[in-house]
Formats: structure tokens, C-alpha cells, sequence
């Protein structure tokens, strides 16, 4: 299965083996990195894009930068949803706590899974947190 | 051996999740309050135990938890699924009757279940509540009660999730937008054109796109994703403009 993975790079939680992961990764680039992407791609060239973002998005964390950056993968992660929908491409993003002993990277890999799943062509443009529900009380959250 | 209680399982979604968890080797209480469809559900299936009521009552709701501690030993999965639409009727024409039938079938059949369930969780050391509810939750014109029931089954959700973490039970909602069932069948063939040009991916759902975010959330695996909205929907509700197919 040809795959891409567009992490954010500002997120290298320590200790997490991404490699682990038994997908297929043709390319790990920075979402700032974007323009670089080719837009759009093939029919059926490109079966999912998943990004790799930390619930700063929603705001409330300490670091504004780190905050927009994530904030924008979630609005490029509607966005492309959007537009590749009708070319067989699913566009979703995982967040997790930029800090947490609460989330493993077994965790993430369950998610990862699933949105990579080839059967799994109707999920698209979804945001999921993956925190154990501290992010709950932001309403962006719904 | 885990065991998950579905509700509405009779046919089109309800049956798909109980279909795909059984598959994954789970033991499945089938609820329906068609007889007929639960027995018919059941007899395509291995490992599962008919509880025929309606959920919108409490003695049905304990009957399908109850049947589920007696045959199985437990409860690990609850799948809140039972519901019916209610669509096209402008609000000054909704009844009071209409109200109270579409939140109660819809809504107050969730909670009863979940009321039931979740001291069977904690006595089991955690669980997974899945809450079916429904893209209309965003908003539906001419279908207020049926999407002011759904949106309560996401706040629901959201709500059991803080109120149960410490117990590890996880509760989430997954929203299919339009899935081809035999509801969706039953439409007329503008109407369901008209409503297919709305969907991004050119095409409807399937039931088992609806049971694999089930399964995915109920999953073991799935233990820190918690009060989130999953939603099924081929992308239809990216989409800034709602129109109305």
C-alpha cells in the first residue's frame, strides 16, 4: 500500500518508537512543509493521510507557536479531507498530550491502525484526541 | 472471552456492529423490539443470546444488561445503537407525543442502558460504551427532535466519559451520516440523488463502516480515547454548506 505520513515535527515525544508502527511510510514531512506536497495527488495514488498533531490546538497549552502549528494541521486536515474526498484519499489527524505518561505510543498505534485500515475509506476530516479525555471541557472537542 | 450487548441489532447498523464483533470473537447480547429481526440476526450468527424488548423502557434495557451477566458471564460492551428517525416535519407541527416518542426511543433508551451497564463495568474492572448517534446532531431542518436526541447522546457520552475514567470505562459517540440501510433504500430515487450529490465521496456509507468505528472504539487497545465524537460520514459534515438535499 503506498502511504504517507505528514508528522508534525515539532512533536518528538521521547521515548516513542514510531518506527514501530507496520505501515508502509513513503514520507514524514513537516506540516510547514506542505507546499512541497503534491497537490492533488493521482486518483487512488495516495490512500490516506494521517497527521500527527498534540492537543495544543485547541489553545489551551503553554506554547502559542507549537499551539498554531497544530491548529493549522487540523484546518488542513478538514481542508484536504474536503477536497480529496472524491478521489479516494482520507485526510485524519491524531492528538495527543504534548506531555503525558497517560498516552503510549501502543495507544496511538491502535488509531494509527484504524485510519490506515484499506477498508476504512468512509472516516475522513476527523480530528480524534487521544488523551484520555483531558481535553473534554474545550468545546472544540465536539 | 468478552462479551458486548447491542441494542437495535436487529437489522441494518445495529446488526453490521453485532455481525463484526462477533466476528472478532465477542459474545453478543442481540437486542431488538422486532422479534422477528432479532430471532432472524441471531440465526446468521455464532455466540450470541436474543433479548427481544424495547430499550426505550426500563425493564428492556435491564432485560439486555441482565441477559448478558446470565448467559455470558458479564458486560464489557455496550452498544447504544436503537433509534428511529424522525425527518420532514417542521417544528410548529411536531406534537408534544412526537417529542417525547423520538427523545425517549432515541435518548432516554442510551441512558437506561447505560444506567444498567455501567455497574456491571466497574464490577469487571472497565468497559467501552458506544453511543450511536447521528450527523443531524449538528443540526436538521425540519427534523428538531430526532437531532436534539442525538445531540444529547453526544453530550451524554462526553459527559459518562468524565464521570467514568477513574473506573476505566471509556465513552464515546460515533455519528454516520448517510448509510445504505433500508431506510435509506425506502427513499425516493430524487430524493436519495439529491442527498447523495451532498456527500463529498460520491457515494453512502455501509453498515460496516459504522461497525468498524464500533469495534475500533470498543477495542481494548482503545483505553485513553474517551469522550470523543467519531464520525462516519464520508465527510459530509466538512462541509460549510449545509443545503438541504
Amino acid at each position: 500500500m503506498r502511504a504517507a505520513w505528514i508528522g508534525d515535527v515539532a512533536y518528538r515525544p521521547e521515548g516513542w518508537e514510531w518506527s514501530k508502527f507496520d505501515q508502509d511510510t513513503e514520507l514524514l514531512v513537516d506540516a510547514t512543509a506542505f507546499r512541497s506536497w503534491p497537490v492533488p495527488p493521482a486518483r487512488g495514488s495516495l490512500r490516506w493521510v494521517i497527521f500527527l498533531l498534540t492537543t495544543d490546538w485547541l489553545g489551551a497549552g503553554p506554547d502559542p507557536v507549537l499551539a498554531a502549528r497544530s491548529a493549522a494541521a487540523v484546518g488542513l486536515t478538514h481542508s484536504l479531507a474536503a477536497l480529496w474526498a472524491g478521489i479516494g484519499t482520507t485526510v485524519n489527524a491524531i492528538a495527543v498530550p504534548r506531555r503525558s505518561d497517560l498516552v503510549t505510543s501502543a495507544d496511538v498505534a491502535h488509531a494509527l491502525r484504524y485510519f490506515a485500515d484499506p477498508l476504512n475509506g468512509y472516516v475522513t476530516g476527523q480530528v480524534l484526541n487521544i488523551c484520555g479525555g483531558q481535553t473534554l471541557v474545550a468545546a472544540l472537542t465536539a | 472471552m468478552r462479551v458486548a450487548a447491542v441494542t437495535g441489532a436487529g437489522r441494518g447498523i445495529g446488526f453490521a456492529i453485532a455481525r463484526m464483533l462477533v466476528r472478532q470473537g465477542t459474545a453478543v447480547v442481540v437486542n431488538d423490539v422486532d422479534g422477528r429481526a432479532a430471532h432472524d440476526a441471531a440465526r446468521r450468527l455464532t455466540n450470541t443470546v436474543v433479548v427481544v424488548g424495547d430499550v426505550a423502557t426500563e425493564a428492556g434495557a435491564r432485560a439486555v444488561v441482565e441477559a448478558a451477566v446470565s448467559e455470558f458471564g458479564g458486560l464489557d460492551v455496550l452498544v447504544a445503537n436503537a433509534g428511529f428517525g424522525m425527518m420532514g416535519v417542521e417544528v410548529g407541527d411536531v406534537t408534544a407525543e412526537d417529542w417525547s416518542r423520538v427523545i425517549e426511543g432515541n435518548l432516554t433508551s442510551q441512558f437506561y442502558c447505560v444506567r444498567f451497564a455501567v455497574p456491571v463495568m466497574r464490577r469487571r474492572g472497565g468497559g467501552r460504551i458506544v453511543g450511536i448517534s447521528s450527523r443531524a446532531w449538528l443540526g436538521q431542518a425540519g427534523g428538531t427532535p430526532y437531532a436534539a436526541a442525538k445531540g444529547g447522546v453526544v453530550s451524554l457520552m462526553r459527559s459518562l466519559a468524565l464521570e467514568l475514567a477513574p473506573y476505566g470505562i471509556t465513552a464515546n459517540s460515533v455519528v454516520p451520516g448517510s448509510i445504505a440501510t433500508p431506510a435509506l433504500e425506502a427513499m425516493g430515487v430524487g430524493a436519495r440523488d439529491a442527498l447523495l450529490r451532498a456527500h463529498p465521496m460520491g457515494r453512502f456509507g455501509d453498515p460496516d463502516d459504522v461497525a468498524r468505528a464500533v469495534c475500533f472504539l470498543a477495542h481494548p487497545a482503545a483505553r485513553r480515547i474517551t469522550g470523543q465524537t467519531l464520525y462516519v460520514t464520508g465527510g459530509r459534515n466538512l462541509l460549510l454548506s449545509p443545503g438541504r438535499p
